[in-house]
């Protein structure tokens, strides 16, 4: 008789001790397949939210007073429109989109509002990406949540700004900062109403990193601004892109913490199940050794029991690791929800590496059975 | 020389206690087609002479030497071919695997060894002898204690061995079943094969053609 029948059998035959060894497989796959599946969507999640908040740059007028700044949340100086342009010339650089902004603060009505003029995207040469904001016609206005609130206004309604009328191409969900004041309008626009003819503010370089992955971005922007726009500094937003850093790191921690002993306890588990079955099989070990069978069959019996299970428990985890993932994760994982997919790679991963971790973990018993003396059990009669 | 040769076999066990003398300086010489019958109280060395002529457990000092083959001076895996095609055992507990069918543990001593190929029709053929052949599907757990020992008779003589040792095959029995086991015991040596049997000194030991005596681990009588 084959030696996988004799396994099949006995599984079939000790239906709970399998069952919990099964269960032990898929808790350990489920688990590692799911925080695999959401672990990538944090580290895309994390890159997006780093591309968004992080990695953009503000160029501004070398001389912007920085208390005043950070105060008002813009330069209060101003520079030519035309410098976007030179910042195509910088070397060594990628950005995706380069904006030129005119920010000021208004009263509106006897209210305080800030008015941004945002310019069409430049996209680099040769390039073109898609919108990362939304297109602005002449003569409309987006606004922020409070400002439409407070005045009961409503997309397609007109407004009177400085003097001019606008149409509200839209009103923004509500953000929690300062853009819930804003008014946004084509840069042409906010240039007219504040009387600064190609005057910005701001240049914002988004998506931007160094072509040398060695080098940092910062200082290589740093030194081509000095080169090709030597009237201008660039900030970044360091704190918010390594807090946002910082937190995947600790939830990649954190992952680096628990799969292991979540690993090492179904393998305790699965070693505790494979030590009992041993004891429950001492009389099988004493009389498959006094039919002749050799220490090759028993073992085999014993870790391609164990390795079956894995397999079958590879299956069964990935399928769960996966649903769970995919049901918790868009949850959790908002902006790359749409990225969250079953990861094949896992599975190959898993139908190798479980029955070897069934295997390895019952090893030791299976090391018992074939040790075990026969004679032991026999003469127990 | 004759078929089955025990020299100076002695065999101790370790325990907690201290150490045991199982079998002491151990000399017995069986001929190829003798039925013999080991008998002896409790304790008194009898199954571990058995499964040291088994080739199953190592004596302390001694030999063991079965149809002109020492065995413990083969590998355990070449001692395991010879008992796969020279040794048939029948216990008293049966052990049956719990998970097979009754044609498949007798089928499972075919084929082991390298030497056979696994036998199916002859499993089938010892049952129909046994009278089971409609037991063949059940497990060990749906049949009688005599039924169970049946099938364990068969399975010993599934690769037609040429000696049986058979550990008190009757001790768990009733008198129809262990005369019914006796006899088949009896024609298996009657075609020529060789039977030591232990028994705890009942009736089964009528069948055999010398009564071996065993006290403190020596023979007092044979």
């Amino acid at each position: 008789m084959n030696t996988l029948t004799l396994i099949l059998k006995e599984i079939l035959h000790r239906k709970w001790n399998c069952l919990l060894g099964f269960l032990a497989v898929v808790t350990a796959v489920t688990f590692s397949v799911a925080l695999f599946t959401t672990g990538e969507a944090s580290k895309r999640e994390t890159k997006r939210t780093l591309r968004d908040m992080g990695q953009n740059l503000r160029i501004i007028a070398k001389d912007t007073d920085m208390e005043a700044f950070w105060d008002r949340g813009y330069a209060d100086t101003t520079m030519p429109e035309e410098w976007i342009y030179q910042f195509e010339k910088a070397e060594g650089l990628f950005y995706s989109h380069l904006t030129a902004t005119l920010h000021r603060k208004i009263d509106w009505d006897g209210k305080p509002a800030i008015l941004s003029g945002i310019s069409a995207e430049v996209s680099p040469p040769g390039r073109k990406k898609p919108s990362m904001v939304f297109k602005i016609k002449p003569g409309t206005a987006y606004l922020g949540y409070e400002l439409a609130q407070s005045r009961s206004l409503k997309k397609g309604d007109t407004i009177t700004l400085l003097g001019k009328s606008f149409t509200v191409a839209n009103t923004l969900a509500e953000s929690g900062t300062e853009d819930d004041l804003r008014i946004t309008t084509l840069l042409s626009d906010a240039q007219s109403l504040l009387n600064q003819p190609g005057k910005i503010n701001e240049i914002q370089a988004l998506d931007c990193y160094c072509r040398d992955p060695n080098r940092d971005t910062l200082t290589v922007l740093r030194e081509q601004l000095a080169k090709v726009l030597p009237e201008s500094k660039v900030v970044k937003m360091q704190a918010i892109a390594m807090a946002r850093e910082k937190q995947r790191s600790l939830v990649e921690d954190y992952f680096a913490l628990v799969v292991p002993l979540v690993i090492i306890v179904c393998g305790i588990w699965i070693g505790a199940l494979a030590m009992l079955n041993t004891r429950e099989r001492r009389e099988e070990i004493g009389i498959l050794r006094a039919l002749g069978h050799g220490s090759g069959k028993i073992s085999a019996l014993f870790l391609g029991k164990w390795a079956f299970i894995g397999l079958l428990g590879a299956i069964a985890g990935f399928a769960l690791g996966t649903l769970l993932a995919l049901s918790v994760g868009p949850e959790l994982f908002k902006l790359t929800a749409k990225h969250l997919k079953p990861n094949y790679t896992l599975l190959i991963a898993s139908l190798i590496a479980a029955p070897a971790f069934a295997a390895i973990a019952s090893f030791i018993p299976a090391m018992l059975a074939v040790t075990q003396d026969p004679a032991a059990t026999l003469r127990e009669d | 020389m004759s078929f089955l040769n025990l020299h100076q076999l002695t065999k101790h066990y370790r325990t907690k206690g201290g150490n045991v003398e199982a079998l002491n300086s151990v000399d017995l010489s069986i001929d190829a087609g003798e039925f013999v019958a080991i008998q002896g109280p409790s304790g008194c060395g009898k199954t571990t002479l058995l499964l040291a002529l088994g080739g199953m457990l190592r004596p302390t000092s001694g030999s063991v030497t079965v149809d002109d083959t020492e065995l413990y001076r083969l590998s355990s895996r070449e001692r395991a071919a010879f008992r796969a095609n020279s040794i048939g055992f029948v216990f008293q507990m049966f052990h049956l695997v719990p998970y097979l069918s009754i044609l498949e543990n007798i089928w499972l001593g075919s084929g082991v060894g390298g030497n056979t190929k696994p036998d199916k029709e002859r499993a089938q053929t010892l049952l129909d002898q046994l009278g089971m052949a409609d037991r063949q599907h059940h497990l060990p757990s749906e049949l009688s204690a005599g039924e169970k020992q049946r099938a364990a008779v068969a399975r010993a003589m599934i690769n037609q061995p040429k000696v049986i040792l058979a550990d008190e095959p009757t001790g768990n029995l009733d008198p129809n079943n262990a005369s019914d086991v006796v006899r088949y015991l009896q024609e298996f040596n009657r075609d020529g094969g060789t039977v030591v049997m232990v028994t705890h000194g009942t009736n089964a030991d009528l069948a055999a053609n010398r009564v071996v005596q065993l006290e403190k681990g020596q023979i007092i009588s044979q």
